[in-house]
């Protein structure tokens, strides 16, 4: 059995497909687009190196960028701030053995299941201001007055963009606060009711410090889809109007793919990983520290 | 049981393995068609030997009104009849900008499709100097009934070195399209002078009317009004400076004029409420709905307002600025635009030619021209009966132009291109006028600097 | 809405008064929520089957005159139905790939005695850290180099490669907890290794197998920045990719758009409402995706 775990052949031929199909696809490009960041091409004249001009211009010219990393910021923080408690308060809800509750749980993960290509369109749809949904609904409810071009104003697309997001995903964090919340013994729930402990004082003291380690995950879960954030703002905005919705994901989109600017597309989305990687690290180290002081 | 199994199941992958190998080739489906196909690519495809060419355009599929494409499904289908032994595969494409997108990623990839819809000047330039693209000038030596056809003036904007690299199939001009029943409603004349412009703006803005229906969403839309109002103020001359030959740098003083006069028609209400977030389309069906009285965009909206406001529609050049350099009788912004090119890598160039023949041949182009569309061929005869009255206006108008500007953004090619409309979108959105140019004039050193 | 006043007219009745209105109020909130989620979906179905005319002057209601014709329409003409076909064929073919050579390798990063296991493990792990943007530019510019003539391969090994950190994960996880004696007996029993671990290990690893396909199936289904760069062809598109060009001629036929979103999503309506708590747990699975 030994002689045989150790065989080499054996472990090359289990090993090497998925090995290889990942390294070429994955770690190699990323590494590589570092590299790219550091060239001025546009595939089709001879690459220039350009050492770290992409970077310099991105820093130092780059207005969209500034603007896309801060409506990054702010579609990060709105998202950890609207699905957080919503799916807190959800998932505390169902957890108890009420009638319906598989029926809800599964009505609310539902979205879950959809593509950001179909949820984002159909948003497109209640957003429009004409035929849309919620201008309809304000104008039957006789408060006309507030129908808007929700994607169209720069002042409120953003804000569109995330509740659509919202809308989406609340289900996903409330499914795994409802699994954190079925770890709790019931005896220790038992035992609090017993001392006459109200639901408040049980959501507070017993279920949150359980759902901790649940918050956690799903705080960097956001902190992570946010900052790659792409296809709804993709397809509900195109980032306009006038960068208003610009996120880092389709400013790189646009530059490398739309203006063909390739070391430029590089430069951005190698700055989006080191985002990305710093922000896990971060949180990671940020949330271990907490463990300890607890 | 279970080895069958897994036996039944890896024999599987490797099937749907080999058919995605063949993914390639499209024609699977019928193979005595992928064989003659290869044949034809193989013997390089003469005009008696089966060939499949691919055949990419932009036009609106989903609009069962859109003139264009219907245009050319009837052009494919006229020739498919006629040339029994080339198989055209067309792929649409409806969206412009992705159109440009897919054409030059495919381009750089080497991989373009056999025959294609391009833009002319800057956005050809690159694809030319990459000896991506085919010259058609022996083709059209080799057959004096289609050169008559062509007229040399339209062919500049695709001619690099001497050759002809694409033919344009559509003039489009950028004139200021108006509603005359809401000009009378409110006793308003067609605009001289920026004054008088001013005047109709505040007049239709007091009255509740939009006075320009403008959908920024993709910027191009603003350049228009810009473009326009840079020509009235420093004449033909700067645009050739600065965007043909790039000599002038974007922070210059007239840029920030130009930009600074289009912030003024701005801020005295001339454009929708959230212009920069509506689509081109949005401002169309605004114009179209007299919610909106102007519309400063190019001529291929033509067809479709004619029919929904008729005698209604009519158009003026943009008005002049008094002591500025430019003059709304000469200058016109005008594009011979919407051209065919050949790829370099076609392995059929010969069935290509054929289809690039037939699009430019008496019959098609007529039928082009009768729908409503300016054609940048001549001696085309057509009937005239068929045609709108504002067409043949406009096609009058057109004659007389003495300086042409092409909208920058071709030119430009792009990546600049782009650039410089998203500058005019900042501006329009508040940005301040000369940090966008200077902002401009950093791109463009960056990617210029060659 | 009837199912919202019939479940708080059912709602647990014993217990004291404050506690049945403190119920009470769980479900109108429940009621009001579910309804957010579920009314814009009915409101689309219905709006799909309206033409432009109705979706102005009877927007609530049903439609007056049911206009299936544009599910045909979208499905045939606009060719929606093709691009179904080829998002299965991409989803399903990755997904089978996955499993096998995922399988494979967590076996050999778990069970098998080399040096460089545990750095392996590392290395794929590195994966799920890398953003899915940042590889894009070099895929493209090798792809492009290829001629971009293989847009389904090109598809496939690109979801394959994504899918590996997670499955790689997941499996080994579940491997580990498997007693080393399975697999011995089985070489006792005169096998070779390769076919000890496809006879014994691999059947055993139903469960996570059936996360990692529900998880990978779904990514590879809902992909969207691939296909935006990979496929230029009509020919090739994926659904989600291909009910873009409706997008743009919008306001010339709602019902377009809106019938191809609706058939976008009924694949994933349908296949939840069969495995529910399947696809829960094959989706929050991904939890552990950082």
């Amino acid at each position: 059995m030994e002689r045989l775990l150790r065989n080499k052949t054996t472990i090359l031929m289990f090993i090497l497909p998925a090995l290889i199909i990942y390294s070429i696809v994955l770690p190699l490009p990323a590494v590589s687009s570092v590299y790219f960041s550091l060239v001025e091409w546009n595939l089709i004249d001879t690459m220039r190196f350009v050492g770290l001009d992409n970077f310099s211009f991105l820093f130092l010219y780059d207005d969209v960028f500034y603007a896309a990393l801060k409506n990054t910021f702010i579609y990060l923080l709105l998202s950890i701030a609207l699905q957080l408690p919503m799916a807190f308060f959800l998932a505390i809800i169902l957890s108890k053995a009420i009638k319906g509750r598989r029926f809800f749980r599964n009505v609310i993960f539902l979205p879950v299941t959809f593509s950001g290509v179909a949820v984002s369109l159909m948003w497109y749809f209640i957003y429009h201001s004409e035929v849309g949904l919620v201008n309809r609904f304000l104008e039957a409810v006789g408060l006309g007055f507030l129908k808007h071009s929700w994607l169209a104003d720069g002042s409120t697309a953003l804000y569109a963009v995330i509740i659509c997001v919202a809308w989406q995903f609340v289900g996903y964090h409330m499914v795994i606060y409802m699994a954190g919340i079925s770890t709790i013994p019931a005896d220790i729930v038992e035992a609090a009711k017993m001392d006459g402990a109200g639901e408040w004082h049980i959501i507070k003291h017993i279920m949150f410090p359980y759902l901790i380690p649940m918050l956690k995950v799903s705080t960097i879960l956001m902190t992570t889809s946010s900052l790659k954030s792409f296809d709804n703002i993709y397809i509900m905005t195109q980032g306009g109007p006038n960068h208003a919705t610009e996120v880092l994901a389709s400013h790189m989109y646009t530059k490398a793919f739309a203006q063909m600017e390739y070391g430029y597309g590089s430069a951005l989305s190698t700055a989006l990983m080191a985002l990305c990687i710093s922000a896990t690290v971060l949180l990671n180290r940020l949330f271990r520290r907490d463990d300890f002081d607890a | 049981m279970r080895r069958k199994l897994a036996v039944v199941l890896v024999s599987c992958l490797l099937m749907l393995l080999v058919a995605a190998c063949d993914g390639g080739n499209k024609d699977g489906g019928s193979s005595s068609d992928t064989g003659s196909g290869k044949n034809a690519e193989a013997g390089g495809g003469s005009g008696d030997k089966k060939a499949t060419i691919k055949f990419w355009y932009s036009a609106n599929d989903a609009d069962p009104n859109d003139t264009h494409y219907k245009w050319i499904e009837d052009t494919i289908e006229q020739f498919q009849k006629a040339n029994p032994n080339i198989k055209v595969e067309p792929t649409v494409i409806s969206n412009a900008d992705q159109y440009l997108n897919k054409i030059s990623t495919e381009m750089a990839a080497n991989n373009a499709p056999d025959i294609f819809q391009t833009w002319m000047s800057g956005r050809l330039e690159p694809f030319v100097k990459a000896n991506r693209i085919y010259p058609l000038n022996e083709a059209i030596d080799a057959d004096p009934a289609f050169k008559e056809l062509l007229n040399p003036n339209n062919l500049d904007t695709s001619t690099f070195d001497g050759k002809i690299y694409a033919l344009p199939n559509a003039m489009t001009a950028e004139v200021v399209f108006y509603n005359k029943a809401l000009f009378d409603k409110y006793k308003l004349s067609v605009p001289e002078t920026w004054d008088d412009l001013m005047n109709v703006i505040k007049t239709f803005k007091d009255n509740g009317v939009v006075p320009f229906a403008l959908g920024n969403k993709d910027p191009w839309a603003g350049s228009i009004p810009y473009m326009g109002i840079y020509d009235r103020l420093f004449g033909p001359q700067a645009y050739e400076d600065v965007v043909l030959k790039q000599q002038a740098k974007w922070n210059d003083p007239s840029f920030v004029e130009a930009g600074k006069k289009l912030v003024e028609l701005k801020d005295a209400g001339a454009f929708p409420d959230n212009f920069n977030g509506l689509s081109d389309e949005e401002a169309l069906a605004m114009f179209h709905s007299e919610k909106a009285a102007m519309f400063f965009i190019g001529t291929w909206i033509v067809i479709e307002a004619n029919a929904k406001l008729g005698d209604k529609l009519g158009f003026f050049n943009f008005p002049d600025i008094p002591g500025g350099k430019g003059s709304k009788a000469d200058d016109f912004i005008v594009n011979k635009d919407e051209g065919y090119a050949i790829s370099n890598a076609s392995k059929n160039k010969e069935a290509a030619i054929d289809l690039l023949k037939f699009l430019f041949s008496k019959e098609r182009q007529a039928a082009n021209a009768e729908q409503g569309q300016l054609i940048p061929t001549v001696n085309i005869p057509y009937d005239k009966s068929k045609i709108p009255a504002i067409t043949i206006e406009l096609n009058d108008a057109l004659s007389k132009v003495k300086n042409s500007m092409i909208p920058w953004d071709n030119p430009l090619g792009q990546n600049i291109g782009k650039e410089f409309n998203m500058t005019t979108q900042a501006i329009l959105a508040g940005a301040g006028v000369e940090e966008s140019f200077k902002k401009l004039q950093a791109v463009s050193e960056k990617v210029w600097s060659k | 809405m009837s199912t919202r006043t019939a479940l708080v007219a059912n709602a647990n009745p014993q217990g004291n008064r404050q506690y049945s209105r403190l119920t009470a109020l769980k479900y109108v909130f429940l009621g009001v929520y579910a309804l957010a989620i579920l009314y814009p979906l009915f409101f689309l179905l219905i709006s799909s089957l309206k033409d432009n005319d109705e979706i102005f002057s009877n927007p609530w209601g049903l439609p007056i005159k049911w206009g299936l014709n544009v599910y045909y329409q979208v499905w045939t003409q606009y060719e929606v139905g093709r691009y179904f076909f080829n998002s299965l064929y991409y989803s399903l073919l990755s997904v089978a790939i996955t499993i096998f050579i995922c399988s494979m390798a967590s076996y050999a990063i778990v069970r098998m005695k080399w040096k460089l296991s545990k750095w392996t493990l590392g290395f794929f792990l590195l994966g799920l850290m890398v953003p899915v943007h940042s590889t894009l530019v070099p895929l493209y510019i090798t792809a492009s180099k290829l001629g971009l003539n293989y847009p389904r391969i090109t598809m496939i090994v690109i979801f394959v490669a994504f899918a590996i950190p997670f499955s790689v994960f997941v499996l080994a996880g579940f491997i580990q907890g498997i007693p080393k004696e399975m697999e011995e007996s089985g070489v006792i029993d005169g096998c070779s290794l390769p076919k000890a671990f496809w006879k014994i290990i691999f059947p055993l690893l139903a469960p996570p197998l059936a996360t990692i396909t529900i998880f990978n199936f779904l990514g590879s289904w809902n992909d969207l920045i691939f296909s935006l760069i990979f496929i230029n062809d009509e020919y090739y598109k994926p659904i989600q990719l291909g009910i873009m060009r409706f997008q743009g001629n919008f306001s010339t036929r709602y019902s377009f758009l809106l019938s191809a979103i609706v058939i976008a999503i009924v694949p994933s309506v349908a296949a939840y409402m069969v495995l529910q708590d399947k696809i829960v747990s094959g989706i929050t699975a991904g939890a552990v995706k950082g």
